[in-house]
């Protein structure tokens, strides 16, 4: 059984990484926000002043954002939620045009597990210039996802049957608009529903803000980079460098980069990170370790090695040590020199640009901008936040960037000649929303899709339909679509007043 | 009592070794056998297995960490006893476990030959190193130790479902990592 020899080569796994997840806490989900502490006054954000009043404000309202839904339609709320199509848009509000929109599902390439259920959407518009002057205008064409989710995923967008070269912009945060009790999580990725989408898009400050600079963390840090760790291996097979300190949290918040463990004590001050010495040979050898200092900077620092990751008092070993630099530059440098360092590495080590995930064909800048603005947002919430919860691995922010849930932009221009009609189509791959095969419930086997008919646009549109080419290879559980297959009505009119539809689906050979 | 200690202990025979061991790691190997087999009983008898194997393979065996040493002992067991019970259809504790990683299995497409069990082991101990440490811990707290989605989303404030998307990322991580080795199973 394949599943049996991935558990048995689990089994197998590095005692160090075993050791590392009995001794440690899984962190919290949630951090307490609290008001504005001086230190955030100092990250200039390139956009200027306004972008942290926008924020400011929106952290001390108290209500949600959108227009407010008035609960679910009778569609599933699945526990991996893909995320709706979402109708296409213009930078600008133009009087005159009108659209007409037609969604096709094509099941062609649908497969039941272990097979995968995605589908072929060609999302096509017909916009008509009904003034007497040509306009030039700019399409953008909204998509969910995240960096992780496969290139693939990314639409095609053709003017008249022609493919255009469009720009991706990358939309930034995206749970803190949607749930305010969880909406202080790195990890929350709050995006379930396609309420949390209406809560996102509804106001269209979510897609003015993904066209914003991002932070340029202009604040002055002191940083300690660790080179050149030594340790016998012949007396531990993991021996630890560990750097301790006290701090006021108040006035201080470290970042690392390269560090695997910490402690702190907050009654007494003190706090130490400690690195696993990299053996020769070991895929991060030779990578610099960051202690980063916001604020003021720590004092009677000691270094101190150790047998293993415990770092404690009896496992205590000569021998370890690490070249330290100190010196004083700006977050946004050390940051930087670390996100080449991380994406070098991973390049040259897991082929990266083979990865086909999205995050492999953006931008550097972009992958910078997006982690910047979430330890903008996070970091210069609360130090005190930060440090007690221990939220203070670099790591963890490259992953939250990729794994945030998001809505993504593309954009591109064409010209409507007046009295005439251009169409747009976007060719995409969607995912599938389901529920895990763990949840052993009746919507195992159960592929659901979605749009939203007019949430984020600022087209008029004269119609909407959808339209189903299943090929024999699933059957509808679930829709408000009007689909019928047995009745061979396969083409739908949408009421544009009804804002969600749905589509759920099995292949008839699931077990039920 | 510290590692070092116990493992002195075995080495000289003392059967204070086991009453020590059971101790300090009692819990967790319980835990770890539960969680496979789904039933006390067998748990337990899996554990007193598990300790009788490390009275009898140290020496010569020198674990360097005494919990992953016992810990891997004890979910060979416990996988061996879940296939001889699970023709009677006895447990389901695993069966959960192993359709998650399921998910894991890298595509058939474009591979060239089966891999060794090292090999693979090589590749998920890269592939974790990748990883936050917190990823890491929630991911052998998973699969390794076995613990339940409800447990850990406990732990980390967060309700079951949230869990279990996270821990989905991290299975297809590991599944297009395993693909980009060129690994097949």
């Amino acid at each position: 059984m394949k599943e049996e020899k991935i558990f048995d080569s689990i089994t197998e796994v590095n005692d160090d990484f075993i050791e590392e997840a009995r001794m440690t806490k899984l962190k919290k989900q949630t951090i307490h926000w609290t008001k504005w502490v001086a230190i955030a006054a100092v990250f200039a954000a390139a956009a200027g002043i306004g972008s942290m009043a926008l924020l400011q404000s929106w952290y001390s309202s108290n209500g949600s954002l959108g227009s407010g839904g008035s609960g679910h339609d009778e569609g599933t709320v699945f526990m991996y939620y893909a995320g709706p199509i979402l109708p296409l848009t213009l930078s600008e509000e133009i009087a005159g045009l009108t659209a007409k929109r037609d969604v096709k599902f094509d099941f062609s390439p649908y497969q039941i597990p272990p097979g995968s259920p995605k589908i072929n959407v060609t999302d096509s518009y017909a916009i008509t210039n009904t003034t007497d002057e040509d306009i030039t205008v700019t399409g953008i064409y909204p998509f969910a996802g995240n960096l992780r989710n496969e290139s693939e995923i990314l639409p095609t967008i053709h003017v008249n049957g022609e493919e255009v070269s469009a720009e991706l912009i990358i939309g930034r945060g995206g749970s803190e608009f949607v749930d305010q009790e969880e909406s202080g999580s790195l990890y929350n990725i709050g995006l379930e529903s396609w309420e949390d989408y209406k809560a996102l898009l509804s106001d269209g400050r979510y897609q003015s803000e993904a066209f914003d600079k991002y932070p340029e963390l202009n604040q002055t840090v002191t940083v300690y980079e660790f080179t050149n760790s030594i340790a016998d291996f012949e007396v531990a097979e993991a021996p630890t460098l560990e750097i301790s300190f006290s701090i006021n949290p108040a006035k201080t918040t470290c970042l690392t980069y390269g560090f695997h463990g910490y402690s702190g004590d907050s009654e007494k001050n003190t706090y130490a990170y400690s690195y696993f010495v990299p053996e020769t040979g070991s895929p991060y050898y030779g990578m610099s370790k960051y202690l980063i200092v916001i604020g003021e900077d720590i004092s009677d620092y000691s270094i101190n090695g150790y047998e293993n990751g415990s770092c404690e008092k009896n496992v205590k070993m000569d021998g370890v040590s690490a070249d330290i630099n100190q010196y004083q530059t700006t977050l946004g440098t050390v940051l930087w020199d670390i996100v080449q360092q991380q994406y070098n590495t991973e390049r040259d080590e897991m082929q990266y640009e083979d990865s086909g995930e999205l995050r492999s064909i953006i931008r550097d800048e972009d992958y910078f901008g997006l982690i910047a603005e979430l330890i903008y947002q996070y970091v210069s919430q609360s130090s005190n936040s930060v440090q007690q919860n221990g939220e203070s691995m670099l790591e963890d922010y490259f992953s939250a960037a990729l794994d945030k849930g998001r809505v993504f932009y593309l954009t591109f221009d064409f010209t409507l000649k007046a009295g005439e009609s251009v169409e747009i189509t976007a060719d995409m791959i969607k995912n599938a929303s389901f529920n895990y095969v763990c949840s052993h419930n009746d919507n195992i086997g159960v592929n659901g899709y979605d749009l939203m008919t007019a949430l984020g646009s600022n087209l008029t549109f004269e119609s909407q339909t959808a339209s189903i080419e299943d090929n024999g290879l699933i059957e509808i559980v679930r829709q408000n679509f009007g689909f019928d297959l047995e009745r061979n009505i396969r083409k739908v009119t949408l009421d544009m007043e009804q804002e969600h539809y749905y589509l759920e689906v099995r292949s008839p050979a699931e077990e039920k | 009592m510290e590692d070092l200690k116990i493992i002195e202990l075995y080495h000289a025979r003392n059967e204070v070794a086991i009453s020590e061991t059971s101790v300090k790691y009692g819990a967790m190997l319980n835990s770890i056998a539960f969680h496979i087999l789904s039933n006390r009983q067998d748990s337990e008898e899996t554990v007193n297995d598990t300790y009788h194997k490390a009275w009898i393979s140290i020496p010569p065996h020198c674990p360097n960490c005494l919990c992953a040493y016992l810990g891997r002992i004890t979910r060979n067991l416990s996988i061996n006893r879940w296939h001889q019970s699970r023709a009677q259809k006895r447990y389901n504790g695993a069966e959960i476990l192993l359709s998650e990683l399921s998910d894991c299995i890298p595509a058939a497409a474009a591979i060239e030959k089966e891999c060794e069990a090292k090999e693979l082991t090589l590749a998920i101990n890269t592939w974790l190193s990748t990883l936050s440490r917190d990823d890491r811990v929630l991911f052998l707290r998973r699969y390794w130790f076995g613990e339940s989605v409800k447990e850990l989303a406990f732990e980390c404030g967060t309700t079951p479902n949230k869990l279990s998307g996270r821990l989905f990322r991290l299975r297809q991580s590991l599944k297009q990592a395993l693909e980009r080795e060129g690994i097949a199973i």
